[in-house]
C-alpha cells in the first residue's frame, strides 16, 4: 500500500501487487477497478518524465479503443510542489488488461501455442487478426504516433479476435512538433536500415513502423515463420535480425537472395497477386515505400471475403484466386478426401486443383530472367582512328650567305655609282629625263641590294606561309570534327532507340507478364472445374425438355378431344401439320385455315394444361445421360489442362527466346555506345590538337 | 529417468512446423562424478528445476530455447535438444569418474547435429550455448575438447561458459573456456540457473538501444 499523487494533485493507493518486469511493478489500485499502476523501478529521468506527461496529454477516445493508453502520471506526496510540471514521474496510471481474457499475439500465429490459447481458430481467424492488427496501426499512425518497438509482445489479442496495443508508455509520441523516441527495439522485428542502431533518441519514421506491421502480417498469414528465415544456400544459420540486416527475405519471388522457404511452409504463391506484392515491397531491399496499414486492411478485407473452403478437406481455407496451398503443402493427405457429390456416382474424376499445382511446380521450375542491368560500357574503347591531315612543309627560313652578303654589298655599290653618273650626267647637260632614269635605277639598287632588308623580306615570306599553312591544317582538322559530331547526333538518335528497343525487350518484365496470363488461365481453368455440376444440371434438364416433348407426341388431335372441335376442324388441323399436342405453336396455328382467334387460344391452353399435368422425376434419368455430360465436362478439362501442361515446355523455350532476344537488344545498345564513344573520343583528340 | 534409448524420436518437419520461433540451444555439460554425490547433486536438481520453472514463466522463451543434457562419469546423453515447453528435469545422481573432455566432445557433437537439423528446416537460430558445470579435473585427455570449444568460440558457432563447484581444478577451465570460468559461490545452483534462464530469456526481449549486456552474474559467483 504505497500513496502516490496524481497530476492533479489527488491520492493514487496502489493495492497488491500484480507481476513484474524488466522497468518495474504493476500493482492494482484502491478505489479504482479497472485501472493499474505500473511503478518504475527508478524515477525517471526528467526528459523521460516529460515524455510521460505528453503521453497522458495526446491521449484520445480513438487511442484508447485500440490500446492500453496511460491515463495519468504518478508522483511523490513528498514533493507535492513538482507534481504539475518538472518533478519527477515515478510511475503511470492505465487501464487493467486482463491476461485471461487476452495474449500476446505469438500464442495465436504460433500452431503449437494456438492449440492450446485458440483451439477453434483456424486461418480465417488468423486473416480477420491480422486485419484487426492493421486496423489498429492505421488509427495510431493516423494520430502521428508510433509503435516504434514494434513485436508480438506489444500486441494483445482477444479471443473474438480483436486487438489491443501494450506498452504505450515506450511508443514514439508526436506532440505538437515535439516527437518523443522510443527507446527500445526488438531486433528480430527491426527493418534493415536500424540494424545495429541504437534506439535512446534515434527518431523513427512511420516507414520503419511498416516494416514491422508487415513482420505481424507475416506472422500471421504464415502461422509464425519470419520471413527472413529460410533455407540458405550457403549452408549458414543466421539468428532473424542478421538476416535482416543481409536483406534475406526467404519468401521473394523477385529478388534472388540465396535463400528459399522453409520445408513445409505456405509461399507467396498461396495469397492473392495483391498481397504478395506487398510482402514483396514491404521486404524488398529498396526499403523505401512500404505498405500502409490502409493498404494492408483493404488486401486483407478482400481475402476475408474472397476465402473458399478446399473441396477436398474442409478444414483448408484459401482464397479463391488460388487453387488450395494446404493441399500442395501436405500432399500426403491431399488424396484421402475425394469429392463427394451427391450425384450418382462416376468413374475417375480429374483433380483439377492437384494437377494444375503439378503443372505449376514445372513452371515454376523455369529460371526466371535476371533483372535489366543498366548498360554501361565496361571498357573504354580506343578512339576512332581518323586520318590526320598532314600540315604542308613550309621550307625553312634560311640566313643570307656570306656570297649572298657580298652581293648585296656590290648591289649597294653599284647603285652608289648610279646615282654619281646620273649627277655627271645632269651637270654634262644632258636631258633631266635620262639622269633621273639612271638615279632611279640607282636607288632601287641601293635599296634592294641591303642585305638586312633582304632577310627581313624573306622572313617575312616564311612566316606568312608558315601561317597559312597552319590555318590550313586547323580548318581540316575542324571540318573533320564537324563530320564527327553530326556522327555522333546521327548515332544518339539511333542509341535512344536501341535503349528503348532494350527496355521493351525485357526479358523479366515478358515473363511477369506472362506469369500473370497464366495465373488468370489457371483461374479460369479452376472455374471450369467447378462448373461439372451446371453441366450436369443441363443434361438433367435437357433430358426432362425431351421428356415433355414425348409426353406432348402422346396426347393427339382427334375429333372430340376439346368442346366444338369437330372433325372438319381436326382434318384442316391436320393437313396443317398439328397432328399432337406437341405441334400446338402459335406459328404453325396461324397458318392453318379455318381456325379463329378463340380456337386458337383454345388449343394453346389444352396444351399449356397438358405440360402442368406432366410431372419429371430426375432419378429416371438414364445414368448414360449424366455420364456423358460428366465425361464431356471432363474431357474438356482434360483439353484445358493439356493446353496448360504444354505450357511448361513452352514457358521454357520462351524464356530462353527472350533472354536472347534482350541480349541482343543489349548488344544493340552497347555497340552503339561504343561507336558514340569512339567518335567522342576522336573528337576530344581532334580539339586538343586545335589548340 | 527412463532409459534414454527408447525415447520418443521428434519428426522434425512436422516439431518445426508446430512452433517456428527460431531457435536457441543450451547445451548443458554437468558433472555427476562421485565427488557431486550428497548436497551438490541435490542442490543441482532443485537447480534444474528452477531452471524449468523460470523458463516456463516466459511463454515466447519456452518456444525458443532448447535445452539438451549431457551429464559426465560416464558421459550419458540426458536428454536430446527438447524445447523447453517439453523439458522435464531429472534427478541426477552422482557416480564414476570425469570424462570432461569426451563430455565436451560428445555435447559439442550433439549441438552440431541439432543445427544441421534447424538449418535444413529453415528456422532462425541465435548464438547457442554451453554450460560446463564441474567439481573436479578431467580424468581424460581434454586438450582436443579444449581446442574444439576455442575453434567453435572463434567461429562465434557457440558461448562456452564453465562454471566450477568448489574442488573444481579452475587451471584447467581456463584453459578449456576462452571466457573466463566463474567459480560457484557455495552451491548456490538455483541461483545460477535463475540467472542463466533471465538471461535466454533476454533472447525474446525488446533491447534498449544504450548498453545492452548479460546480468552480471554476482549472487552466484564468486567473483
Amino acid at each position: 500500500m504505497t500513496r502516490y499523487l496524481d497530476a492533479g494533485g489527488r491520492s493514487v493507493v496502489t493495492a497488491r501487487p500484480l507481476g513484474s518486469g524488466g522497468e518495474g511493478t504493476v500493482y492494482a489500485l484502491e478505489n479504482q477497478p479497472g485501472m493499474v499502476a505500473k511503478v518504475y523501478s527508478r524515477p525517471l529521468q526528467p526528459q523521460d518524465s516529460e515524455k510521460m506527461r505528453r503521453v497522458v496529454q495526446v491521449r484520445s477516445p480513438r487511442l484508447d479503443a485500440i490500446s492500453a493508453w496511460p491515463r495519468g502520471t504518478l508522483h511523490d506526496p513528498a514533493h507535492a510542489d513538482g507534481v504539475g510540471s518538472g518533478g519527477s514521474v515515478l510511475g503511470v496510471v492505465m487501464p487493467f488488461v486482463d491476461f485471461s481474457q487476452a495474449t500476446e499475439l505469438h500464442n495465436l500465429y504460433g500452431p503449437s501455442s494456438r492449440r492450446k490459447h485458440f483451439p477453434l481458430a483456424d486461418w480465417r481467424f488468423l486473416v480477420h487478426v491480422a486485419r484487426n492488427v492493421a486496423r489498429a496501426f492505421a488509427e495510431l499512425h493516423a494520430e502521428g504516433h508510433l509503435m516504434g518497438d514494434v513485436s508480438s509482445r506489444n500486441i494483445l489479442v482477444t479471443q473474438q479476435g480483436t486487438v489491443r496495443f501494450v506498452d504505450a508508455d515506450s511508443f514514439q509520441i508526436r506532440a505538437g512538433e515535439q516527437v518523443y523516441p522510443c527507446p527500445v527495439g526488438t531486433a528480430e522485428c527491426t527493418p534493415p536500415e536500424l540494424q545495429g542502431q541504437r534506439f535512446g533518441t534515434l527518431v523513427r519514421t512511420p516507414n520503419h513502423d511498416r516494416f514491422g506491421l508487415a513482420l505481424m502480417m507475416f506472422y500471421l498469414l504464415f502461422e509464425g515463420r519470419h520471413p527472413y528465415a529460410g533455407v540458405h544456400a550457403d549452408g549458414a544459420v543466421l539468428a532473424p535480425a542478421e538476416a535482416i540486416a543481409r536483406h534475406k527475405f526467404a519468401y521473394s519471388r523477385e529478388v534472388q537472395s540465396g535463400v528459399r522457404p522453409p520445408p513445409g511452409t505456405l509461399t507467396l504463391e498461396a495469397l492473392p497477386q495483391v498481397l504478395r506484392t506487398l510482402f514483396e515491397r514491404a521486404f524488398s531491399p529498396t526499403i523505401q515505400g512500404r505498405p500502409t496499414a490502409q493498404e494492408w486492411e483493404t488486401a486483407l478485407a478482400h481475402l476475408s471475403e474472397t476465402l473458399v473452403r478446399c473441396q477436398r478437406s474442409p478444414q483448408h481455407l484459401h482464397s479463391e484466386e488460388v487453387a488450395c496451398p494446404w493441399c500442395a503443402l501436405f500432399p500426403a493427405t491431399s488424396g484421402a478426401a475425394t469429392a463427394k457429390t451427391h450425384l450418382p456416382g462416376s468413374a475417375r474424376l480429374l483433380d483439377a486443383d492437384a494437377e494444375m499445382n503439378r503443372i505449376w511446380i514445372g513452371l515454376r521450375g523455369v529460371p526466371i530472367p535476371p533483372a535489366q542491368r543498366p548498360l554501361t560500357l565496361q571498357v573504354r574503347p580506343l578512339p576512332q582512328p581518323v586520318a590526320l591531315p598532314v600540315m604542308p612543309v613550309v621550307p625553312p627560313f634560311v640566313a643570307l650567305t656570306r656570297a649572298q652578303r657580298l652581293a648585296g654589298w656590290g648591289r649597294q655599290l653599284w647603285g652608289v655609282g648610279l646615282l654619281v653618273a646620273a649627277l655627271l650626267l645632269k651637270m654634262e647637260g644632258l636631258p633631266v629625263l635620262l639622269s633621273l632614269v639612271v638615279a632611279f635605277f640607282g636607288w632601287l639598287s641601293i635599296r634592294a641590294g641591303h642585305p638586312k632588308r633582304r632577310e627581313r623580306d624573306l622572313r617575312r615570306r616564311y612566316e606568312r606561309e608558315q601561317i597559312s599553312a597552319v590555318r590550313t591544317h586547323q580548318r581540316q582538322l575542324q571540318q573533320m570534327a564537324r563530320t564527327l559530331e553530326q556522327e555522333v547526333v546521327g548515332l544518339q538518335r539511333q542509341l535512344t532507340q536501341a535503349q528503348q528497343m532494350y527496355q521493351v525487350s525485357s526479358a523479366l518484365a515478358r515473363y511477369r507478364a506472362e506469369f500473370e496470363r497464366l495465373e488468370r488461365r489457371r483461374q479460369e481453368v479452376s472455374r471450369i472445374a467447378r462448373q461439372e455440376r451446371f453441366r450436369i444440371e443441363e443434361a438433367i434438364r435437357s433430358h426432362q425438355q425431351h421428356s415433355l416433348e414425348v409426353y406432348l407426341s402422346l396426347h393427339a388431335v382427334q375429333p372430340g378431344m376439346l368442346p366444338g372441335f369437330g372433325s372438319a376442324l381436326v382434318a384442316s388441323l391436320h393437313s396443317g401439320g398439328v397432328h399432337t399436342a406437341l405441334e400446338v405453336e402459335l406459328a404453325r396455328l396461324r397458318r392453318v385455315h379455318g381456325i379463329g382467334p378463340k380456337r386458337t387460344q383454345e388449343l394453346l391452353w389444352w396444351r399449356k394444361t397438358l405440360e402442368q399435368f406432366f410431372s419429371f422425376d430426375p432419378s429416371q434419368v438414364p445414368v448414360q445421360v449424366i455420364e456423358a455430360a460428366r465425361q464431356a465436362h471432363q474431357q474438356e478439362l482434360q483439353e484445358q489442362l493439356r493446353v496448360l501442361e504444354a505450357e511448361v515446355p513452352g514457358l521454357h523455350h520462351r524464356v530462353q527466346a527472350w533472354i536472347a532476344a534482350e541480349q541482343h537488344a543489349a548488344e544493340d545498345v552497347l555497340s552503339l555506345m561504343r561507336e558514340v564513344e569512339q567518335r567522342q573520343q576522336a573528337i576530344v583528340l581532334l580539339r586538343s590538337r586545335l589548340q | 529417468m527412463t532409459d534414454p534409448a527408447f525415447s520418443q524420436i521428434p519428426f522434425a518437419l512436422a516439431e518445426f512446423a508446430d512452433n517456428p520461433e527460431p531457435r536457441c540451444p543450451v547445451l548443458l555439460l554437468v558433472d555427476t562424478s562421485g565427488s557431486m554425490s550428497g548436497a551438490a547433486i541435490a542442490e543441482l536438481n532443485e537447480g534444474l528445476q528452477a531452471f524449468r520453472r523460470e523458463l516456463g514463466a516466459d511463454d515466447l522463451a519456452m518456444k525458443r530455447c532448447e535445452i539438451a543434457l549431457v551429464t559426465f562419469g560416464p558421459v550419458k546423453t540426458v536428454s536430446e535438444f527438447t524445447s523447453a515447453e517439453h523439458f522435464v528435469p531429472p534427478t541426477l545422481q552422482a557416480a564414476g569418474n570425469t570424462p570432461m573432455g569426451a563430455a565436451i566432445t560428445h555435447g559439442l557433437g550433439l549441438l552440431r547435429q541439432r543445427k544441421e537439423l534447424i538449418r535444413q528446416n529453415g528456422i532462425g537460430m541465435y548464438r547457442p550455448w554451453v554450460f560446463l558445470i564441474t567439481d573436479g579435473a578431467p580424468t581424460d585427455a581434454w586438450q582436443a575438447a579444449a581446442e574444439a570449444v576455442r575453434r567453435g568460440e572463434e567461429a562465434r558457432s557457440f558461448a562456452f561458459f564453465a562454471v566450477g563447484v568448489k574442488g573444481a581444478d579452475m587451471g584447467i577451465l581456463s584453459q578449456l573456456s576462452v571466457r573466463e570460468p566463474l567459480r560457484l559461490d557455495g552451491l548456490k545452483f538455483r541461483e545460477m540457473f535463475v540467472w542463466l534462464s533471465a538471461s535466454l530469456r533476454a533472447v525474446s526481449q525488446s533491447t534498449p538501444g544504450d548498453a545492452v549486456s548479460l546480468a552480471s552474474p554476482k549472487g552466484w559467483a564468486e567473483l
